[in-house]
Order: structure tokens, then sequence, then C-alpha cells
């Protein structure tokens, strides 16, 4: 843990906005740049930011490791989910038209729904590894 | 005339940051410059990719009201763009590899690597030889 | 027009730089962070080809959570390289053999910034269309990306999981080391003699 005090205030403070700017990124994607993969890095770093100033124990404290593994493994099943669902509705595996009332808004669904997907996969799988990374711990002499 | 030439000199850097990347993982011993490697030559062939999709004059694809823009091609943006997630995903598996191996070997050369585990090869040899001759007696 | 291509080269020719300093360093540090402003500028570079989309992927995973954890990892790794040059010549004549092949290979490549290439006849003026008239999206590289696309894009969201939880294994704290198989030996001798 860090005892600057300028580092520890200036994370607190950003660590908002970075995740705010996370979600912008994630459902502003169809209409500029960005989408699930830009998006999840953005809320990642801010889950890394925090891990690195106050240390791994407080961050796993704040985002802990089972919760983590829960949504890497979502962010998956709700992109296979999305596929699956449109071949219940008749259509072919992640063809998006059929999930809403007309063709257009159901590529709307889809791609948000699968984006989101990608978001939650990207972002818990960067956090994952940063804190794989950082726990590890060296077996030299065993 | 002038925008050929740039094409051409595009290119070639390309091609030449392509071959640092592949020096730096056939050429170099340390595992860590091996996977640095692999970055640099990864980022390179994104380059080239991206290059292609270039058209001049055109805009970034999104689209505007007008119909008759050009827009640069977006395939090669896309394929690019998982590309580079993947990457990332993939050289935290071999940093991952590269770890183990430090914690086992207690270094990163590749040639103190392979002398190690030849004298544990023969250390192996040697004891499995005493070994027989023991039962044998 | 010209001042695109002008920054384009500049650019170019910053990373060329930035790969030389790469082979000729020799501290992790530096290495990590030469290969950290390597994908900055190619994230410049990517805004100038007119990729949005890749420069701003490039600039968040390349130049940031990729330069994380290379220095997460350097902490446990020894901090220089250690230098032998005893057979470098093979692989740089062979490095240098293949280039110069590319390069003479690369006159036939088209031009660059070229409409008739046909990169862009095939397939793309489709999805152009469709992305405005089926889709409604205003950002092609979203709408070839999650639905033209969607297969490939799965296969690559799985691949991510699959490299996190690889990762996971490998560098899990396990306790109970099984012991190598020298030591092995050594126990079964001791156990005869």
């Amino acid at each position: 843990m860090h005892k600057n005090p300028i580092l520890r205030v200036c994370t607190k403070i950003l660590f908002a906005p970075i995740i705010l700017f996370g979600l912008y990124v994630q459902f502003h994607g169809d209409f500029g740049p960005g989408g699930g993969f830009q998006a999840g890095v953005i809320v990642a770093s801010a889950f890394i930011l925090y891990s690195i100033v106050f240390g791994l124990d407080k961050g796993k404290e704040l985002f802990p490791s089972n919760v983590n593994l829960f949504l890497l493994t979502l962010g998956g099943i709700i992109y296979g989910g999305v596929g699956i669902t449109s071949m219940f509705l008749g259509e072919e595996f992640l063809s998006y038209n059929v999930l809403g009332s007309s063709p257009q808004s159901g590529q709307h669904i889809g791609i948000l729904l699968v984006e989101f997907g990608v978001g939650l996969t990207v972002s818990n799988v960067m956090i994952a590894l940063f804190n794989a990374f950082a726990g590890f711990k060296s077996g030299k002499g065993n | 005339m002038i925008s050929s030439a740039m094409g051409i000199w595009n290119y070639c850097i390309v091609f030449i940051l392509m071959m640092i990347g592949l020096f730096l993982v056939i050429g170099r011993k340390n595992f860590l410059k091996k996977i640095v490697g692999l970055t640099i030559f990864q980022t390179s062939v994104f380059l080239l990719y991206i290059t292609f999709g270039k058209i001049t004059g055109a805009t970034p694809p999104i689209l505007n009201e007008a119909l008759d823009t050009v827009y640069s091609n977006p395939l090669p943006h896309v394929l690019i763009l998982t590309a580079i997630v993947v990457g990332v995903a993939t050289t935290a598996l071999g940093l991952s590899l590269v770890l183990r191996i430090n914690s086992e070997y207690g270094s990163i050369e590749e040639d103190d690597i392979s002398a190690q585990d030849l004298v544990e090869y023969h250390d192996e040899i040697e004891t499995s030889k005493e070994f027989n001759t023991k039962f044998i007696k | 027009m010209i001042s695109e291509l002008l920054i384009n080269a500049f650019l170019v020719t910053v990373m060329l730089a930035i790969a030389i300093a790469l082979l000729k360093t020799r501290t992790v540090i530096f290495t990590v962070i030469l290969t950290s402003a390597y994908s900055l500028v190619a994230a410049l570079m990517f805004i100038t080809l007119d990729a949005v989309d890749v420069a701003f992927t490039e600039a968040s995973v390349g130049a940031g959570i990729s330069t994380i954890l290379f220095l997460a990892a350097m902490a446990y790794l020894p901090k220089k390289e250690e230098e032998n040059f005893s057979n470098q010549f093979l692989p740089a004549l062979s490095c240098i053999i293949l280039g110069a092949i590319l390069i003479w290979c690369s006159y036939d490549l088209p031009e660059i910034g070229l409409i008739s290439s046909p990169i862009h006849q095939h397939i793309v003026p489709d999805y152009i269309l469709g992305s405005r008239n089926d889709i409604g999206i205003p950002n092609i590289v979203t709408s070839v990306l999650a639905s033209y696309r969607g297969y490939d894009t799965f296969g690559e969201t799985i691949v991510v999981f699959t490299a996190g939880v690889a990762v996971l294994v490998l560098l899990q704290n396990n306790k109970k080391n099984p012991k190598n198989t020298k030591s092995k030996i050594n126990k079964i001798d001791k156990k005869v003699g």
C-alpha cells in the first residue's frame, strides 16, 4: 500500500470517472469508436489502478476473486446465450433479426447484448490476469 | 508520384519491423526479449493490414448523413481489433510460462536452461544406472 | 493529402527507431517502456490510416494493459539480459535475406490509398450499405464485428477466456509441489540401500 496521500486521493477521485468512461465506450460503441473490447479494458484498468495503489488485498476486498471468476464465465455465456436464443426463435445461430419486433431493433438488441458479453469477459480476464501476476509467489527452492 | 514513394516507404518499414521482431525471436536467448519480439512482429502485421484498408481522402468508417461519402475499408479494422485483444491475452500466457520457467530453473536464458537440462539428464542416467546395479546385486 | 502522408512516413520512421533501440538495449525496464512507446506510436499511426477503433484498442490494450502485465511479470525476473554474441550471425543473415525478399515482393502490392485495389471491391460495399439499411448502426466496424462476423468474435472471446483461465492455472500457488524425478530416485535409492 502506498503512503503517498496524493496518489491515494487521486485514485479515489479517478476511480468512478474511469468506470463511467468505460460504460460510455461500451454503450456508445454503436455510434462512435468503441465497443466491448475497449470498454472491458478501460473498466479493468480502474480496478487495476485501485489494486496497484491500495494493495492487492484491498483490491480483492473491493472485487472478490470468486465474483471475478463468475463474471468471467458469464460473459461468454451471455454471448452464446444470445446465439442460442435466436436459434430457439427459429433463425440461425447468432442472427439477431428475430430478437426484436422489427429486424432493425432485433439487430440493435443483439449487438448490445453481445458487446456486453464481450466487455464482461474481457474486463474480468484482464483483472484476473493482473491478480494472477501480482499475487504470484515465486516457488524457487521448493 | 510522392504518394507512391510514400507507399513503398510504408511497406518497406513494415517489413523491416517484421524482420526485427523475427530476429528478436530467433536470435536472442532471453525469453522476455523473445516475447517482446513477438509483440513487435504482431504490431507490424497489424500495420500492414490497416495500410491495405486505407483509401486516400476517405473518412473513418462511421456513417454520416451524406450518401456519397467514401469510407475506408472497415474489414481489416474488424480483424485487427479482435487480434489485438487476443494478442495481449496470448502475451500474458507467454509471460506466465516465462515466470514458471524462472521459478523452476532460476533463469530465463535459453543457454542456462538447456545446460541445466543436460546436467539433470546425465544425473538421471547415472542414478538409474546405480539403481540398476544395486538391484542386480 | 501530402501532409497526411508525411505524418504517416514520420510516424513509421519513429517506429523503426524504437525497434532499433529495442534491438540495442539489454535492460529489462527499458525494453518494457520501449515496447509501450512502440504501441503508442502504432496507435497514432492507426489514426492517420483512418482506423479509429483500432487506434483506440491499441492505445488502451497495447500501451496500457500489456505494459502493466509486463511490469508485473518483470518484478519476478532478472533485471538484466545476459550478453552473449555467440551465434547471432545465422539468425541475422536469415532475417536479412527474408526481409529483402519481402521488400522485393512488396513492389507487386497495390499502391496505398487507391480505391481500385482488390481489397475494396469484394464484400465491403455490401457491408457499408447493409450497415445503413439492414442494421441501422452508424459505426460500420461495430456492425461487422458483432453482426456480420459474430461467429468470429465469439471465437475470439472464447480465446481470451481460455488464455485467462490458462494463466490462472499456470500461476496458481500449488503448495504441494510434486518433487522432481531426481529426488524421487534418491528416495528409492535410500530405501534400497
